[in-house]
């Protein structure tokens, strides 16, 4: 025989327990003298009533835990493989949500620094003029000390102006939107343009500056603003780092399929030790923190990204008290040819 | 340093006149209170649309114009102006915090005589700009 499912024969046993108890019940009531013939019919349909009740709650209850014990069942039945599998596709939808979000906040970082750099240039730059004019027109009435604390106000705000314009950089370099329009130009032109930028601080500081720009170079293939800003950055660093009355040189030669603009200062130099480190973001070395107090840390790393973005690079040479010299090396045009 | 030669210029409405667009009060009033004691006599506006409506009333010897303007902006004016048979050979002189090559670029290829960022100048140096330009023209 047969045997009957564990399952199936608890729902029988309970629907022949209900129909015996009913069985039961209904002789009783039938034998009982005392109720009418009339009251005995209503009795026994309220006792098939209760009767029906009972089966009808006992079937859901049933149901619901059933259910219940078949999905418990279905996942101990689960193969270990389907559950790799199954584990490793919810990781890696986890995965492409949470780098959506990451890409988001990112851009909303980026977006929130280009919008304050933007809304900080402003006002420096009236800051700047006004100070300006103050040093140039207003200054009669001054003492000695009022002026220079004019002066030192300018220099704080020039400071806070680069830093701003450091800002802007990074926060292209990090979010991948420093774009690159390279072309074919004359480095002469950028030098030009970057120096004649710095030609005020350098005459401040008294300083020498030489140049030597020889006519026979070929051009270089880059983008004219990411060359300018790198040797912005390497030029105010010799003009910072040297001493009033020392000297600056700039030039340019040809190295194989480069064109190297150096610049070369006899200022404070860089210790052995630090070499390696100082295009690290945030690094300062020891001697410029003495010789400057403020300052990021920043702009040797910007100025490497602004290279390597071009397909060239920034290479230096120092020696500790006697002065450095930054490479900026340059891809000859004729190689994009 | 380029000085502007008054000699030539006796009363008020002989004074060059330039238009001066900024949006940013500060800076717009600084600069008309340099231009002024410069001889110069000044139309400072905050808008491309209020300074179109004053190029076309009163033609400027020089147009000094902030790029970042609410409504229209520096290079839509700019445009507008030199697409003007009338008021094209009106020099313009761009003046904005945007220092990248393309927006110095586009705007000396839209005609702009100039371009200058406001972080890099000081005043001396925007007024030496606005002379040098105004003496070619005369």
């Amino acid at each position: 025989m047969k045997k009957i499912p564990e399952k199936a024969s608890i729902e029988l046993r309970m629907i022949l327990a209900f129909i015996a108890v009913y069985i039961l019940m209904a002789v009783m009531v039938w034998r009982l003298d005392f109720i009418d013939s009339s009251d005995r019919v209503q009795l026994q349909f309220l006792l098939l009533m209760i009767l029906t009740v009972l089966v009808h709650m006992y079937s859901i209850l049933h149901f619901v835990r059933t259910a219940s014990r078949d999905i418990a069942s279905q996942e101990k039945e689960e193969k270990p493989e389907d559950r790799g599998v199954c584990h490793l596709s919810r990781w890696s939808i986890d995965l492409l949500r949470n780098n959506e979000q990451l890409y988001l906040q990112d851009r909303n970082k980026a977006e929130l620094i280009s919008f304050t750099v933007h809304q900080l240039q402003t006002p420096l730059a009236g800051i700047k003029w006004i100070l300006s004019t103050l040093m140039s027109d207003g200054t009669d009435n001054f003492s000695d000390d009022q002026r220079k604390l004019v002066q030192q106000t300018y220099e704080s705000n020039e400071w806070l102006i680069s830093l701003v314009n450091d800002l802007l950089h990074i926060s292209r370099i990090e979010s991948g939107r420093l774009t690159v329009e390279s072309g074919s130009l004359d480095p002469r032109e950028v030098m030009n343009v970057v120096i004649d930028q710095n030609r005020r601080r350098i005459e401040q500081k008294e300083l020498q500056l030489k140049t030597d720009f020889p006519e026979d170079l070929p051009d270089v293939h880059g983008d004219f603003d990411k060359i300018k800003e790198a040797l912005k950055i390497v030029l105010s660093n010799a003009i910072s780092y040297t001493e009033s009355g020392g000297e600056v040189k700039v030039s340019l030669f040809s190295d194989q399929d480069y064109v190297v603009i150096a610049v070369a200062d006899n200022g404070t130099g860089i210790p052995r030790d630090e070499r390696g480190k100082i295009f690290r973001r945030y690094y300062r070395s020891r001697r410029a923190k003495k010789m400057q107090s403020h300052g990021t840390g920043l702009g040797l790393y910007i100025a490497q990204e602004l290279m390597t973005c071009q397909d060239g690079y920034i290479t230096c040479d120092s020696r500790e008290g006697e002065g450095s010299t930054f490479y900026l090396y340059l891809p000859v045009d004729n190689w994009y040819r | 340093m380029n000085e502007i030669n008054h000699t030539e210029y006796g009363s008020d409405e002989k004074r060059p006149y330039i238009l001066w667009i900024e949006d940013d009060n500060f800076l717009g009033t600084l600069i008309t209170k340099k231009l002024e004691a410069e001889g110069y006599r000044v139309e400072y506006v905050k808008s491309g649309e209020k300074a179109w409506q004053e190029v076309r009333k009163d033609k400027p010897d020089l147009i000094l114009a902030d790029i970042l303007l609410p409504g229209m902006d520096g290079f839509e004016f700019l445009s507008r102006v030199k697409e003007d048979d009338n008021l094209k050979n009106i020099p313009v002189l761009l003046f904005s915090n945007l220092n990248q090559e393309k927006d110095v670029n586009r705007g000396l290829s839209l005609g702009a005589e100039s371009f200058l960022v406001k972080s890099n100048v000081v005043p001396a140096q925007i007024i030496e700009e606005i002379n040098k330009l105004i003496n070619e023209r005369t």
